[in-house]
């Protein structure tokens, strides 16, 4: 195993002397997107871009919720998790479970968040950083472009209540 | 909308480097009137950075495989494992806090290490706090520590500081010299796979030329890494030899400062 100091070293090597376009304390989404268009090709060549994108399981079935539901009050009646999984493991990759805890959309994505999250601050606190990623990483991740705006939408109501 | 702004990692923090079966053996030791042991900080952050390695890496093999590679990284088999490891610990000093009083409220929960999958607790934290990061925006920062780490495991048989001293004398031109090491590496007798040339490439030029490394660069590295990191580690001492063959067959002349042409 590497010792801590030795790693460090190395790395700071790297950092010390960076490209200006990398350096500094903060770096930009715009940049990010930029530089992995550069290397959409190198990485075809070697058959990485060919693999579907990883996601967890949690914000997989978000986007494919929101996808499909963006625009209706409800949810169907008949809509189960299985459903939504087979949908969810085909765009994205996330671990298999043993154990199923979430079990409805509603517990995933509920369509009047405020109202569920009422009580239960610690669930609250989690499903607003499972949107908030997804927010400011939705163009990677959304194929339909209003689901990406009503969840933005989404977001901010959650911030505030 | 305004621009989105990502803090750089801070790798100057403090990690733990236990392993999981430390962690294990540190449990058995427990009087089984201690039903509910409450996880210590790094016994937690040891198994929460095995179950990252697992699903950074799981998808490399079969699904008929998958168990044997949990085996592989919760016994510490794999030395590049560590690589993966390593990086999400560091990844645990940088969360915001909503996500670190996630990170404590963890250690309140009994869970079953004989099957670190089945507790789903730590595995939705593994991928909603971690895993999500590491493939999207922060990739670069994952490819950065990749080639830095592996330029440290590499240092065994490849002596940077006496190339590092020739490019520095004789202001070796950095593309001309890359070209020519990539073309070693081809005709080495060892064949590796393209992937491995392109990763052991870009790591030379990191640790040569850190100032023509982009993010772009570091991107590329985090993909092959995360995607081959098992196979190579499995080929580390291959990937060593014919990286220190290649350097040593790529000439340290430069052809455009030489003599006259002939």
């Amino acid at each position: 195993m590497i010792s801590s100091e030795k790693l460090l070293r190395y790395l700071e090597d790297l950092t010390r002397e960076e490209h200006p376009q990398v350096n500094g304390k903060e770096y930009t989404r715009s940049q990010v997107l930029l530089a992995e268009r550069l290397v959409r090709d190198a990485q075809r060549a070697i058959g990485i871009a060919s693999q579907k994108p990883k996601l967890s399981r949690r914000r997989a079935f978000i986007v494919i919720l929101e996808e499909l539901y963006y625009n209706v009050p409800k949810y169907p009646k008949e809509l189960t998790l299985d459903g939504i999984h087979r949908r969810a493991s085909q765009r994205f990759e996330y671990m298999n479970r043993d154990a199923k805890s979430l079990t409805t959309p509603t517990e995933v994505h509920p369509k009047n968040p405020c109202t569920f999250y009422e009580d239960n601050g610690y669930g609250k606190a989690r499903y607003k950083s499972a949107l908030q990623h997804l927010v400011l990483e939705s163009q990677r991740y959304f194929e339909v472009p209003e689901a990406q705006t009503s969840l933005k939408l989404l977001f901010e109501d959650v911030k505030l209540c | 909308m305004s621009e989105t702004l990502y803090n750089v990692m801070n790798f100057t923090l403090p990690i733990g480097r236990q392993s999981f079966g430390e962690v294990m053996s540190e449990l058995d030791g427990l009087s089984p009137f201690h039903k509910k042991p409450k996880f210590s900080d790094g016994q937690l952050r040891t198994v929460i950075a095995t179950i990252f390695t697992y699903g950074l890496h799981y998808n490399e093999v079969s699904e008929a495989q998958r168990e044997l590679l949990l085996k592989a990284i919760l016994e510490g088999k794999q030395p590049l494992f560590d690589l993966s490891q390593t990086f999400s610990r560091h990844l645990m000093n940088n969360l915001d806090s909503a996500t670190e009083s996630q990170l404590e409220a963890l250690k309140n929960i009994t869970y079953d290490l004989k099957r670190p999958l089945s507790n789903e607790a730590l595995v939705d934290f593994v991928e909603e706090a971690l895993l999500d990061q590491t493939t999207s925006h922060r990739k670069w920062e994952y490819g950065r520590f990749s080639l830095a780490y592996l330029a440290a495991h590499f240092s065994e048989l490849i002596i940077w500081e006496q190339i590092e001293k020739v490019v520095k004398e004789k202001k070796l031109d950095p593309e001309e010299y890359l070209m020519i090491f990539g073309k070693q590496m081809q005709s080495s007798s060892h064949g590796i796979d393209n992937h491995e040339q392109l990763l052991l490439n870009l790591m030379v030029k990191a640790k040569l030329w850190p100032k023509m490394t982009n993010m772009s660069d570091y991107i590329l590295a985090g993909s092959i890494v995360q995607q081959h990191l098992l196979g190579l580690s499995l080929r580390s001492k291959k990937l060593a030899k014919t990286m220190e063959n290649a350097l040593e067959r790529t000439p340290t002349i430069n052809k455009r400062r030489g003599g006259p042409k002939l």
